[in-house]
C-alpha cells in the first residue's frame, strides 16, 4: 500500500524542523561576520537570501510565525543593508534569529517523529459539567464523588439566585436540581431555566424520599429526569450518562466511494476535520453492502472507478425508493460541461471537480447534509401540530423498542390518547376552531413532554406518546394532570368558550412484548377508556381487565 | 497534465512535487537549476511551468525571458511563484508576462487548484 500524502506531508515538515538547527547555525555564522564587517555586501546579501528561503518555506510546513520572521529580516536587510547594517539593525536580526530557533525547538519537542500521528479521538476533551444544586450537604458531597467517579465535572451553585446567574454565564450540560432548593421548588427552577435563551441543558430533579408526587411534578414541569432520595447510585450515573449523549447531535455519515488511495485520504481527512463520519468504500462491487451496513447520509461518488461508473452508481441509488432523497455529490477530474450534464442526469446533487479545495468540499458536503437534514425534519413533522408524523412516530417507536431490548429501563410506557367527541367539535364550530383545538393540544404535549420523549400526531384526532424511564402509575398520574390541565383550556367560538377533553390508554412494554402487541395493548386500554365514559386515562393490565383511573381522582 | 518546477529549494519542490503530483493528481518534473530549466522544458513539453522569482544564479525573469527566447519553449504558460506577495511585486511579474503569480509560502493542500485556476482563466 503507498503511503498516504498525508503522511508524506508529515514527514516532510519534520525533516523541515531536523533540517531548522542548520539553517539557523548558517544564519547566525553570517551575523558574527556582519558584525565583524557590516558594509561586507555578500555577506549580507547571503543573510537576506536566509530569511528569504526561511520566510517562502516555513508557512507551507505550518510555521507561518517563521515566516513572519523571516519577511521582517529580509525587509531589514533590504531598507538598511544597502550600504552596510547599522548596529541596531544588526541586534534586530539576532532577536529575529534567536526566536526562530526557539519557534523550531519548542516544535521539535512536540514533533512525533517516526512515530504514527496521534490519533485525534484518543486527544483529551472537555470533560462534562453538571451543576449540582441541593440543600443537603451531605447529599451534595455524594453527588459530587458520583460526578468524579462517573468522569464528570461538578459545579455547586448554592442558592436559586447563584444557580441562574451560573446559567446564563454558561450553561451547564446537565443540571442537578433538588426538589426542594433555597425555598424554591425544584419545578420553578426547572421551569425558569426553560425560559433562559438557549435554556435547553437536560434537567434532572431529585425529589424527596418515595417522593412519586414529586417526581411526576418535576417531569411535568419539563425535567428530564426524576429520581428520589436515597439514591440508586449506578442508575444516577447511567441515567446522567444518557442524557449528555443525547445532547450531543448525532454526527453525519458521508460514504466517499473512491479507488485512489490518495484521493480517498484526503476526502476522509478533510470531512473528518469538519466533525462527520467517513467511510471509504474503495471497491465499488461492495457499494451496495456499504450502504445498507452503514447507512449514509451523503454519498460521494468518484466517476472513474474500476469496472463501473459514478454514474451508474448514483442511478443504481436513485431506482431505490429508500434513497431517492439521498445527498449524492460526484467528485470528478472532468470539469467540462457536458461532465455536469451527466453528473445531473444521473441524479447528483452537486459536481465537484478535482483537485478540490478543502474548504469548497467540506463546505459543499456540509450544506447539502444539512439541507437533507432539514428535508428530513421536515417530512417526519405534522404540519399543523409540530408532532411527530405517522410513519415517523412508527419509526421511532420501533427503534425505541429495539433499545429497550438490548438494555430494558425502568420502564417504557406507550400512550395511545385520542380528543373526545371531536367530530362534533368539526361539526359545530367547524374545522379551523377543529384544527385550533388540535394544535393547542399538540402545543401542551410539547410543552409539557421531556424533549426525549416520542410524540406524535397519528392521524385525524389520534395521539401517540412514547414515556420512557417511568413505571405505569407514573405515566398514569403525568397523564392525568395533562387531561387535567387541557379540559380545563377554554377555546374561543362564536357562542363563548367550549372545553375539550381526551382519552388515553397506556400500555407498559413487558419483556418477549412485541411491537404490534404493544400497540394493540395501548389501543385496548384506549377503547376500555372511552366505553367507560371518556375523559380519563386507563392503563393496560399484563391481564385483560384495565385499572381504571379518574382524573382529579 | 504536466507541470515543471523550477525552484532552487529542495524543501519547496519536494513539497511542491507532493501537492502537484499526490494531492493535485498532475505530473511533476523539477529541477533546482533554472539554467537548466528551458532545455527541460523543450524535452519534457510541460502544460505549465511554476517558476521561483528569487534564485541565486539565474532569477525567475531571467529564466522567463529564456524560456520566451526558445521557440520550443516560448508558448508554455509560466506561473511566478514569489515570497513577495505585494501588490507591486505582482504587477511587476505579471507584466514580464506571466499567466500568473502564486505566493509563497503556499498551503500544500490548495497549491493545485490555485495553479489550475490560473490556468484555467487563459484564453
Amino acid at each position: 500500500m503507498s503511503t498516504s500524502w498525508i503522511s508524506s506531508l508529515r514527514e516532510l515538515r519534520a525533516e523541515y524542523l531536523r533540517r531548522s538547527p542548520e539553517r539557523l547555525a548558517e544564519i547566525e555564522e553570517l551575523l558574527a561576520r556582519a558584525a565583524k564587517d557590516p558594509a561586507h555586501q555578500e555577506t549580507l546579501d547571503a543573510l537576506r537570501l536566509k530569511f528569504h528561503s526561511i520566510a517562502g518555506t516555513a508557512g507551507t510546513f505550518g510555521f507561518p510565525e517563521a515566516t513572519e520572521l523571516g519577511r521582517a529580516a529580509e525587509a531589514l536587510l533590504e531598507e538598511q543593508g544597502a550600504h552596510g547594517l547599522p548596529a541596531d539593525g544588526l541586534a534586530a536580526l539576532a532577536k529575529i534569529s534567536s526566536r526562530m530557533r526557539t519557534l523550531f525547538e519548542a516544535a521539535s519537542g512536540d514533533e512525533p517523529g517516526a512515530t504514527p500521528a496521534p490519533d485525534p479521538a484518543a486527544a483529551p476533551s472537555r470533560l462534562p459539567r453538571v451543576l449540582v444544586a441541593d440543600d443537603d450537604p451531605v447529599f451534595r458531597a455524594s453527588v459530587e464523588r458520583l460526578l468524579a467517579f462517573g468522569g464528570m465535572e461538578s459545579v455547586h451553585a448554592p442558592t436559586p439566585e447563584a444557580l441562574f446567574d451560573a446559567c446564563r454565564a454558561r450553561l451547564p450540560d446537565v443540571l442537578v436540581v433538588g426538589a426542594r432548593f433555597g425555598g424554591a421548588e425544584g419545578s420553578a427552577i426547572v421551569a425558569g431555566l426553560r425560559a433562559l435563551p438557549g435554556g435547553e441543558a437536560p434537567v434532572v430533579v431529585v425529589a424527596g424520599e418515595k417522593s412519586f408526587a414529586g417526581r411526576v411534578e418535576a417531569l411535568h414541569a419539563g425535567a428530564d429526569a426524576a429520581v428520589d432520595r436515597p439514591l440508586d447510585e449506578q442508575g444516577f450515573v447511567r441515567r446522567l450518562t444518557q442524557l449528555l449523549e443525547r445532547g450531543r447531535a448525532e454526527p453525519s455519515r458521508v460514504l466517499s466511494v473512491e479507488d485512489d488511495p490518495d484521493q480517498a485520504e484526503f476526502v476522509r481527512v478533510v470531512l473528518e476535520s469538519g466533525g462527520h463520519v467517513v467511510k471509504v468504500c474503495r471497491d465499488p462491487g461492495r457499494f451496495e453492502a456499504d450502504v445498507i451496513a452503514f447507512r449514509p447520509d451523503l454519498v460521494l461518488l468518484d466517476v472513474n472507478l474500476p469496472g463501473v461508473s459514478g454514474y451508474d452508481l448514483a442511478r443504481f441509488l436513485r431506482q431505490n425508493e429508500a434513497h431517492a432523497a439521498l445527498p449524492v455529490v460526484f467528485l470528478t477530474g472532468e470539469g467540462r460541461e457536458d461532465a455536469r450534464i451527466r453528473s445531473v442526469r444521473a441524479g447528483g446533487d452537486d459536481h465537484l471537480v478535482k483537485p478540490v479545495a478543502p474548504g469548497l468540499l467540506l463546505s459543499t458536503v456540509t450544506a447539502r447534509l444539512e439541507r437533507a437534514r432539514t428535508l428530513r425534519a421536515l417530512l417526519s413533522r405534522d404540519g399543523l401540530t409540530g408532532l411527530t408524523n405517522h410513519t415517523a412516530f412508527l419509526e421511532g417507536l420501533r427503534t425505541v423498542w429495539k433499545r429497550n431490548d438490548r438494555s430494558p429501563g425502568r420502564g417504557l410506557a406507550l400512550v395511545s390518547l385520542d380528543l373526545d367527541s371531536f367530530k362534533s367539535v368539526n361539526d359545530r364550530y367547524g374545522h379551523p376552531t377543529g384544527d385550533r383545538v388540535l394544535a393547542g393540544l399538540g402545543a401542551l404535549l410539547r410543552r409539557r413532554l421531556r424533549g426525549t420523549d416520542l410524540v406524535g400526531r397519528l392521524g385525524g384526532e389520534e395521539f401517540g406518546i412514547v414515556l420512557e424511564d417511568l413505571r405505569g402509575d407514573e405515566a398514569v398520574t403525568l397523564l392525568n394532570r395533562l387531561l387535567d390541565e387541557f379540559s380545563k383550556i377554554g377555546f374561543a367560538a362564536d357562542d363563548g368558550a367550549f372545553r375539550v377533553t381526551f382519552s388515553a390508554g397506556i400500555s407498559c412494554l413487558v419483556p418477549g412484548m412485541s411491537v404490534e402487541a404493544w400497540r394493540s395493548n395501548a389501543d385496548e386500554a384506549l377503547y376500555a377508556a372511552k366505553r367507560a365514559g371518556r375523559s380519563r386515562v386507563v392503563l393496560a393490565g399484563p391481564a385483560p381487565v384495565a385499572d381504571e383511573h379518574r382524573p382529579g381522582r | 497534465m504536466k507541470v515543471l518546477v523550477v525552484d532552487d529549494e529542495d524543501d519547496i519542490r519536494r513539497v511542491a512535487r507532493l501537492a502537484l503530483g499526490r494531492v493535485g493528481g498532475m505530473e511533476v518534473v523539477d529541477t533546482g537549476r533554472s539554467e537548466e530549466a528551458t532545455d527541460l522544458a523543450a524535452r519534457e513539453k510541460p502544460d505549465a511551468i511554476l517558476l521561483d522569482v528569487m534564485m541565486p544564479e539565474l532569477d525567475g525573469p531571467g529564466t522567463l525571458a529564456a524560456l520566451r527566447a526558445d521557440a520550443r519553449t516560448a508558448a508554455i504558460p509560466v506561473v511566478f511563484l514569489t515570497a513577495k506577495a505585494m501588490p507591486a511585486e505582482i504587477q511587476r511579474l505579471r507584466a514580464l508576462g506571466a499567466a500568473g503569480v502564486l505566493t509563497k509560502p503556499f498551503d500544500p493542500m490548495t497549491l493545485a487548484a490555485a495553479l489550475r485556476g490560473i490556468l484555467g482563466t487563459l484564453p
